[in-house]
């Protein structure tokens, strides 16, 4: 043999670097590309995950804001309407109030009014009687009919337009 | 006279030994030697890769830090199939750098054998302008000859014989002269003074040149396909 020797041994090297192909593919890339394949995948998939979730917080918390808002302007609404109808309820009672004391009280200005009629009426009978006693007295004789008496009280009419 | 032909018996391709099998198969020491370094090297990336799991341990980060280097080497330089050839160009890488370490366990590199660098460069050319009609189908395979002009077409007919050669030479070359002066020195100096030596020659040249044969592989096949 030389030592350029070119022959048909060169077989062999097909022969190891096909079985090495194969040994490297069995044990090395194919194991090894599919772990780092996987892994990349997962670390991918992870992080749109996470994307995903992300948005979908904030999604939801839009969501709790508007929702919170609406809630907000809700009990606004309810307690304005409450204080409304309050109010209103208030005037209301007042309004009552005030007629009721307006009522009563021209009942008892009525009523005191009424008394005093009746009170001066009363006196004034009283005083045509008393009159009437008098002049009977004076003159000696009755004076109790209807003429009398009329002319009793328009005298005594003529002093309380005086008086 | 001594050390000429002690020079010549070591730089022979020896046969290891005969299969005795129709009227004896002569199996080289190349072959031999990369048998054993394919089983070592078998044995190492089973051992590296058993148990794997999806939090990786040292072993498992080791293979990955390898697989990884020639698979983003791959996707660099070959793009979309970078797939189906990463495994080829990762054994071609890996036997180089095997075959021209094993010097330093005691081995005769393989890659001293001008069939083993033949071999391996008639394979890089097949998987070369296979690649191409593969890909580009036979029009545009055929058409990879008249680009960029069809003035260089003869150039590109000519590379089909000069890029087998040039590979095959240039590795054949390093490790042969490396071997002869190796020798030399261990046969004038046989202590310390070959280990610096033997530092640079077998294993500095000796990746560089796997390098460089994986390299131009890679080139001439992203060329060739893309």
């Amino acid at each position: 043999m030389s030592i350029l020797n070119l022959d048909a041994n060169i077989i062999y090297v097909f022969i190891n670097l096909a079985i090495l192909l194969v040994l490297m593919k069995i044990f090395l890339f194919g194991p090894v590309t599919k772990m780092l394949d996987e892994r990349s995948k997962e670390i991918a998939d992870t992080i749109d995950g996470a994307n995903a979730k992300m948005e979908q917080a904030e999604q939801s918390r839009q969501e709790y804001e508007a929702q919170l808002l609406n809630a907000k302007k809700e009990a606004q609404d309810i307690v304005d309407a409450a204080k409304k109808r309050g109010q209103q309820e208030y005037e209301a009672q007042l309004a009552k109030a005030r007629d009721d004391i307006a009522r009563m009280q021209a009942d008892a200005q009525k009523q005191a009014q009424a008394d005093r009629d009746a009170l001066l009426e009363g006196a004034r009978q009283e005083i045509a009687m008393l009159a009437l006693l008098a002049a009977s007295k004076v003159s000696q004789q009755k004076m109790n009919s209807q003429a009398d008496r009329d002319m009793v009280n328009a005298f005594l009419a003529e002093v309380e337009e005086t008086a | 006279m001594d050390i000429k032909e002690e020079l010549i018996e070591a730089l022979q391709p020896k046969t290891a030994f005969e299969i005795p099998l129709f009227g004896g198969i002569p199996v080289p020491e190349s072959a031999l030697n990369s048998w054993i370094l394919i089983a070592l090297f078998t044995i190492f990336c089973i051992w590296l890769t058993h148990g794997m799991k999806k939090v990786p341990g040292r072993r498992q980060m080791v293979a990955e830090i390898l697989v990884g280097f020639i698979n983003n080497f791959c996707k660099d330089n070959l793009g979309e199939h970078w797939r189906t050839f990463a495994p080829y160009i990762g054994t071609m890488g890996i036997y180089l750098v095997l075959a021209n370490l094993s010097e330093f366990i005691g081995l005769t590199p393989p890659t001293k054998d001008l069939n083993v660098t033949a071999g391996l460069a008639f394979l890089a050319v097949l998987l070369i302008y296979g690649s191409s009609f593969r890909i580009k189908g036979l029009k545009g395979g055929l058409h990879k000859f008249v680009e960029p002009s069809p003035i260089v077409a003869p150039l590109n007919i000519l590379e089909i014989g000069i890029r087998p050669l040039s590979l095959c030479m240039r590795l054949f070359g390093n490790v042969f002269a490396a071997f002869i002066i190796m020798e030399l020195v261990k046969m004038l100096v046989p202590i310390a003074v070959p280990i610096p030596l033997s530092l640079y020659f077998d294993a500095f040249d000796g990746i560089i040149q796997a390098v460089v044969f994986v390299f131009l592989t890679t080139l001439f096949l992203s060329e060739a396909i893309e």
